[in-house]
């Protein structure tokens, strides 16, 4: 029996770190934005209680994509009743044995992130979509960090997922050729919500929050697509920390680099 | 997945000097091309539309814009990319836009066929009807089924060749090339909520689609293949 403290910290870690792999490998299953989200909900929400009693597992991303992804599976057994969604399953099975036929399953989160930031959804809704679906903010988070209304971020969210869903937006990292150029995308939205981190007028002059998720975003995208555009991007470099930003002279050189992926960012 | 290209003029775009048949070719020959037809320009289209019970029928388009819909291709293909893909690469990209519409599968009441567009031993005008909605676009299931109607209607007596129903404009995305690079933005310019195929003189024509029941919130402009 785990200590409830301890419990609850392990989750909140998880939930920061996790959230877009668990989010991501449920949607390749289930291809149903909506469901994926509420499963992945699910998955936190019961990691409080069964974690508590049987104690926090060794691999906590591990098992919360297995918890999201058995409690979508129920979902669409379920639904399949009706006899037409008999393929969806079928189909969401085949996608989840080639996914982990795959091995490692790619990096889920990075497909994520190449989705959310397709150049075919509104720039508004871009960066709403990846701050909900790949750093797992709230809406109510998003609303308050860009001092805008809850229901306007709901609205640009839900407005994304349709677009998603109604046009066949693929979910994965464009081919090597395509790449280069939505990367320069991509980089546009983490640049937004980087500078968004410390300039939006808001009470507090500092987001830490947002500033930091730009950060990880960053890196994550650094890790994996080392490029000369994104050499000079400042959230990725280690002596960066939002709280060094503003008000320092690191904030001149900070934004001076990152000049350069506005400038590619906001090319198209 | 189908989707309805729409290729349009646009003032801004840069001159080209290149025939879309390779293109056509290309695209026809992998599988992904199902059908399509270039249209006269707008000065030859009539326009319907239904106010205060009132049926209007005038000469010109539906709206007088710098801009207009010279043609339209429908394709298969499995996601959005791949349509970008294909768009990207005709002429009009480049010379004006590419409008990429998805089609509403899900409504799919009379599937259109290869036999959409006029063949050259068809001696029956046809026309390509765009179906244009006001500001809302129709969604409750009393118009859904009030479109269901008129197209059944219309393929019984065989004035409607085919009706193609698309997503709502939020799902349209642009496709130009400017300076040899691909810009990709969201949104529509047409306003265009569906297509339809309709067979007969002007007169037949006007008179079925005049009963469209989109009309009181928006119109609909009939357009003349080019022959």
């Amino acid at each position: 029996m785990a200590a409830n403290a301890q419990v609850r910290a392990a989750v909140a870690a998880a939930h920061r770190d996790e959230w877009g792999a668990v989010f991501g490998a449920t949607v390749r299953l289930t291809g149903d934005w909506m469901l994926a989200e509420d499963c992945t909900q699910d998955a936190f929400v019961r990691a409080l209680t069964v974690w508590q009693r049987d104690g926090v597992p060794r691999r906590p991303g591990a098992w919360l994509v297995t918890t999201a992804r058995n409690r979508a599976l129920d979902v669409l057994r379920r639904r399949s009743s009706e006899r037409d969604k008999l393929g969806e399953l079928a189909s969401a099975q085949e996608r989840a044995g080639a996914w982990d036929r795959a091995g490692d399953g790619g990096d889920e989160r990075l497909d994520l992130i190449f989705t959310c930031c397709h150049p075919a959804l509104p720039l508004s809704s871009r960066v709403a979509l990846t701050l909900r679906a790949v750093c797992g903010l709230t809406t109510g988070e998003i609303a308050r960090a860009f001092l805008v209304s809850e229901s306007t971020v709901s609205q640009r969210i839900l407005r994304a997922k349709r677009k998603i869903a109604d046009a066949a937006i693929p979910y994965r990292v464009p081919p090597v050729g395509a790449r280069e150029d939505r990367l320069t995308g991509v980089l546009g939205v983490i640049y937004l919500i980087y500078t968004e981190g410390y300039a939006s007028g808001g009470p507090r002059p500092v987001r830490d929050d947002l500033a930091t998720e730009a950060i990880r975003l960053a890196r994550l995208v650094a890790g994996r697509h080392a490029t000369r555009k994104h050499e000079g991007c400042s959230p990725c470099s280690s002596s960066s920390t939002p709280g060094a930003m503003p008000g320092s002279t690191r904030r001149v050189s900070s934004s001076d680099s990152t000049s350069r992926i506005a400038h590619g960012g906001t090319r198209r | 997945m189908r989707y309805l290209l729409f290729v349009t003029t646009d003032p801004e775009g840069e001159t080209v000097d290149e025939s879309p048949e390779p293109w056509v070719v290309q695209w026809n020959t992998q599988g992904v091309r199902i059908e399509g037809m270039q249209l006269t320009e707008p000065q030859h289209t009539r326009s319907v539309r239904a106010r205060s019970g009132e049926r209007l029928v005038t000469n010109g388009p539906f709206a007088e814009t710098a801009e207009w819909i010279a043609g339209y291709d429908l394709i298969t293909c499995t996601d959005l990319d791949v349509a970008i893909e294909v768009a990207a690469s005709h002429p009009m990209a480049t010379a004006g836009r590419i409008e990429i519409r998805p089609v509403a599968e899900s409504d799919g009441f009379g599937a259109p066929t290869a036999a959409s567009t006029p063949g050259d031993d068809e001696p029956a005008a046809r026309y390509l009807l765009l179906l244009r909605s006001g500001a809302a676009a129709p969604g409750t299931p009393r118009e859904r089924a009030a479109v269901a109607q008129w197209v059944r209607d219309g393929l019984t007596s065989r004035r409607l060749v085919a009706y193609v129903p698309l997503t709502p404009a939020e799902s349209a995305t642009v496709v130009r090339i400017r300076g040899g690079e691909l810009v990709v933005t969201d949104g529509t310019s047409s306003a265009v909520t569906g297509v339809a195929f309709v067979d007969g003189e002007w007169d037949e024509a006007l008179d079925y689609v005049a009963g469209a029941p989109l009309l009181p919130s928006g119109g609909a402009e009939l357009r003349e293949f080019l022959r």
